[in-house]
């Protein structure tokens, strides 16, 4: 076996371990809530990769093709809100996942680097929801870009580069375009998917935690 | 310590996704998504921000921008993020308060605003 060979197997076997420590394999020590937030996570990835046929981003297109997926294209609307609940579950589980963290004290050495990862899985979670929500293209959406906007060119400095770089020029009244788009679709959800796969990796590699 | 087959954990996952998924699909069936206003229709005087943000929409109602907006969620990032030496530094009880006091304070802050910006309307 070569070494390479070798790194993966050892990868594979930290995220899914052939045996655990007894009682880690209670619902009550973790209440799948880690787990949960990965499977919201797929739901999304393979309804917002469906929703991505037919939806264009943009001051003009936004908003009509969301009112086309959701009355139009059949099962679109099914589609979209599985996309939105599985959203809102998300930010949910994630922040019980961390708020039981701290209840065990899951963050203690050697898990600061995963207590960091988690955190910032938390903040981009979040972002997600908030990109997602502009691309609606509403007017509350166009009120929100640019109430987010006006808020990030506060940051002294790089806070107006930081504002184009991450939103564009939303309009007033529809807060979509191509760049937040991007964000959503591509660069937000590999982050998060890399940083969840590490996560995971990481929870083994630490050790489990007592059971509560 | 001794050890059990990850089988077991596994099947337990595996039934926590399949009731997962059908709750998420019951969801999705009963309460669907808002659309919003559409850009066509005459300008909003008001809008509502999403729930998860509503905490904000609080403070900038009665903070300046600044610190409403930018240094007091930064500072509960950073908060957040040094939580494992903050613990260290000061002992689990009292970074536990801290944390569960940023907690009550957020959910206080979301109650306000779904009182102000739903019930109350």
């Amino acid at each position: 076996m070569t070494p390479k060979v070798s790194k993966q197997a050892n990868f594979f076997t930290h995220l899914r371990a052939h045996t655990l420590p007894a009682g880690a394999d209670s619902v009550w020590y973790t209440f799948c809530l880690g787990g949960l937030s990965f499977l919201s996570f797929v739901v999304l990835l393979i309804t917002g990769l469906l929703l991505m046929f037919h939806y264009q981003p943009g001051e003009s297109g936004a908003y009509p093709s969301l009112l086309n997926l959701a009355s139009v294209i059949p099962y679109g609307a099914v589609l979209r809100d599985l996309h939105y609940w599985a959203g809102q579950i998300m930010v949910v589980t994630v922040l019980l996942h961390m708020v039981r963290v701290v209840w065990t004290h899951s963050y203690r050495p050697p898990r600061e680097l995963n207590w960091l990862i988690g955190v910032s899985l938390l903040v981009l979670t979040v972002v997600l929801d908030f990109t997602g929500y502009l691309l609606r293209g509403s007017q509350e959406c166009g009120a929100a870009a640019t109430v987010a906007v006006h808020i990030l060119q506060l940051v002294p400095g790089v806070g107006p580069g930081l504002a184009q770089m991450l939103f564009g020029q939303p309009a007033v009244l529809s807060g979509s375009t191509l760049i937040i788009y991007v964000w959503h679709c591509v660069a937000l959800p590999g982050a998060v998917f890399n940083l969840q796969v590490y996560h995971f990796w990481r929870v083994r590699r630490d050790g489990c935690v007592r059971p509560l | 310590m001794d050890r059990v087959p990850g089988r077991q954990l596994w099947q337990k996952e595996g039934i926590a996704s399949v009731l997962f998924l059908a709750a998420t699909i019951i969801l999705a069936l009963m309460l669907p998504a808002a659309v919003g206003t559409s850009p066509q229709a005459p300008a909003a005087t008001h809008t509502i921000a999403p729930w998860i943000f509503g905490p904000i929409q609080v403070l900038l109602l009665y903070l300046p921008p600044w610190l409403g907006a930018v240094l007091l969620p930064l500072a509960a990032i950073i908060f957040l993020l040094g939580y494992p030496w903050i613990s260290k530094a000061i002992g689990s009880a009292a970074a536990r308060g801290l944390f569960f006091s940023l907690l009550v304070v957020s959910a206080l802050l979301l109650l306000w605003f779904m009182v102000k910006e739903y019930w109350w309307r």
